[in-house]
Order: C-alpha cells, then structure tokens, then sequence
C-alpha cells in the first residue's frame, strides 16, 4: 500500500494512547458515525450520506443523542 | 421541540440531558439541545427542508483510506462507503448530479484512484469543488470530474509519490514507483487539460518544500497551470453543476 499525502508517516501510524471508539449504525436507512455512550444510547459523530437532506434533519446532527434497539418493533 | 433554535438562550449554555424513556425505542430522545450540539460538537441545529435534493454531495476529507484501516486519530474517507455511494447514485433515477467537495491532503492511492475512475465514468454530470486543500492523491480526485472549481485560498500539492520502510532491490524499487506515479499522472493528464510536461516540472521542482520535491499551487494558479477549470466557490459550483444537468436532460 502507498500512502500518497502530504502528512508525515509517523504523523498518520502514530498510535495515540486514549481514541475515543468510533463505531458505525444504519438509522432510519441513513448511515451513521456514532459513539456509544450507554448500552444502547449512541451520539452522532458524522452522517455518512450523499443525499444533503440528511444534514439537515435535526435528529442527526452531530450531538444529538440516539436510543436504539436491537429487537424488531412491534407494530 | 429540543431541537429547534432558541434564539434567546445563550449558546453556551449547556442544558442537562433529559431522563430516558426506556419504552420509546427507536426514538431519538431529546438531546441536550442546540446548546449542548454547540459545546461538545461545534454544530447547531438546522431547518429541516421538505423539498427532495437532485443533486447528491459526496465529501472527501481528510486521509483517504485504502486496505488498510489507519489509526483512529486520523479524520478518513474510506472507499467502502463512497464506493457503494458512486454506484448508487448512479443508478438513481432521482439523483441527477453530483457534487464532489474536496479538503484532503491524500492518502491511500488505490482508493484515491479508484473513487477517481468511478467517478469520471459517471453518466451523470458532477462538479468537484475543492476547499482549503486538494493534495497529492487528491489532484487525481479533483479533476476526475466534469468540471472543477477551486477556493480561491484553497492549495493543492502537486509532488510524487515516495517510499518508506526498507527498499530492496533498487532499480525494481525505482520501477515499481516509477509505474505508480505514471498511472497517477496518466490520470490526470487525461482528465485535465495540463502537459506532461508541465505536470513533471511541477512535480520534481525542487524550489517550493524544505522535504520534497513538489510545488504547492494556490487558487488562481492551479488554473493557470490547467489543472483546474475555473477559481469558484460553492455558488459557481452548483450553478455549474444544474447548467450540466439541464444540458444533459435536452440532449437525452
């Protein structure tokens, strides 16, 4: 693999001691960058989408906080 | 609603979250509010419009990442995303466009590469705007698409591709990368209206960095070079873009 950047080598492998887990969920069929906070209570870190709409919809602007479950709804 | 802007509270003022509904699931409970946003993520809330977007952003930032996941330090565009994304707007019969806004300093060059090549043999017309800075593997990036912009303050690097770690075997070392910035050039030079000529002297000149070889080429000189179509912002991009549209939508 060649990196072709203009940030160091070192800069980029540098393993820092404390990074916050970053992990990723599909809401609403939108993709999201999130950080768990509880068990099952995540904030958004970044929306990863084209569709500009999904940055504008308040439920997933950076910050906000989001409860999810696991199992089915009922209906 | 939480959510909405409260123009007479401070900003700063940070609010305490409210208690969990545990039998609301699926629901985005309250947040802190835009105060809340505003400390720990530097984002406010916006208005949420209705109307339906034909044109798609894709956002390339910081490092590009390739096969390899890098440290977690590092802010990355990974090609597992936008890959799927290109085909999918594509194949989208609502999406008429593409806007490609770049602010990386490079990366990985296989997926700098490949994002290029799937996004200059799109059917659709994409715009590329490049903001603060389109580096190294970013030069391919910002020219792979139909026409191009760059911030009059935004830099591009223009320098080649180096080696690390141990080398064994010199001149197949010196093959290997020779072949590697030849398929990086070809790329560019096929999709910009720059010479190969020009495109080496930018590349190997040794009067611009204190560590490489290079040239950093800033707003209105990346265009006179004619790497870059024209010196724009955001306005100019996207007026471009719907002009491609509609050119596209009265030819078919």
């Amino acid at each position: 693999m060649i990196l072709h950047t203009i940030v160091d080598h070192e800069l980029i492998w540098k393993e820092e001691a404390d990074t916050i887990e970053l992990m990723e969920v599909t809401y609403k069929g939108i993709q999201l960058e999130v950080k768990r906070i509880e068990e099952r209570k995540v904030v958004v870190n970044r929306i990863i989408s084209t569709d500009p709409n999904h940055y504008l919809d308040p439920e997933l602007q950076p910050g906000s906080t989001i409860i999810y479950t696991l199992q089915p709804q009922s209906p | 609603m939480k959510n909405e802007r409260h123009p007479q509270q401070p900003c700063h003022s940070a609010q305490t979250e409210q208690p969990t509904q545990p039998n609301q699931p699926n629901k985005v409970q309250p947040t802190g509010g835009t105060g809340t946003n505003i400390k720990d993520f530097g984002s406010t809330s916006l208005p949420n419009l209705p109307n339906e977007s034909n044109i798609h952003c894709m956002t390339i930032i910081g490092q590009i990442e390739g096969h390899m996941v890098l440290p977690p330090q590092n802010k990355t565009t990974k090609y597992e995303h936008v890959l799927p994304q290109l085909a999918a707007i594509e194949q989208s019969k609502e999406i008429e466009g593409l806007l490609l806004i770049l602010n990386t300093v490079g990366g990985d060059v296989e997926a700098g590469l490949a994002i290029a090549e799937m996004i200059s043999t799109m059917s659709k017309p994409s715009v590329s705007l490049i903001l603060g800075g389109g580096h190294s593997i970013g030069v391919p990036l910002s020219v792979s698409t139909d026409y191009s912009f760059i911030a009059s303050t935004a830099t591009m690097t223009i320098h080649p591709i180096r080696m690390t770690g141990l080398v064994v075997g010199g001149p197949q070392t010196y093959e290997y990368f020779n072949k590697m910035q030849q398929r990086i050039s070809n790329f560019i030079i096929e999709h910009a209206s720059i010479t190969r000529k020009r495109l080496n002297e930018l590349l190997y000149n040794t009067g611009e960095l204190a560590n490489d070889v290079g040239t950093v080429l800033i707003g209105q000189d990346a265009v006179e070079n004619g790497l870059i179509r024209e010196v724009g912002g955001l306005q100019q991009a996207l007026s471009r873009l719907k002009k491609l549209i509609n050119e596209r939508k009265r030819g078919d």
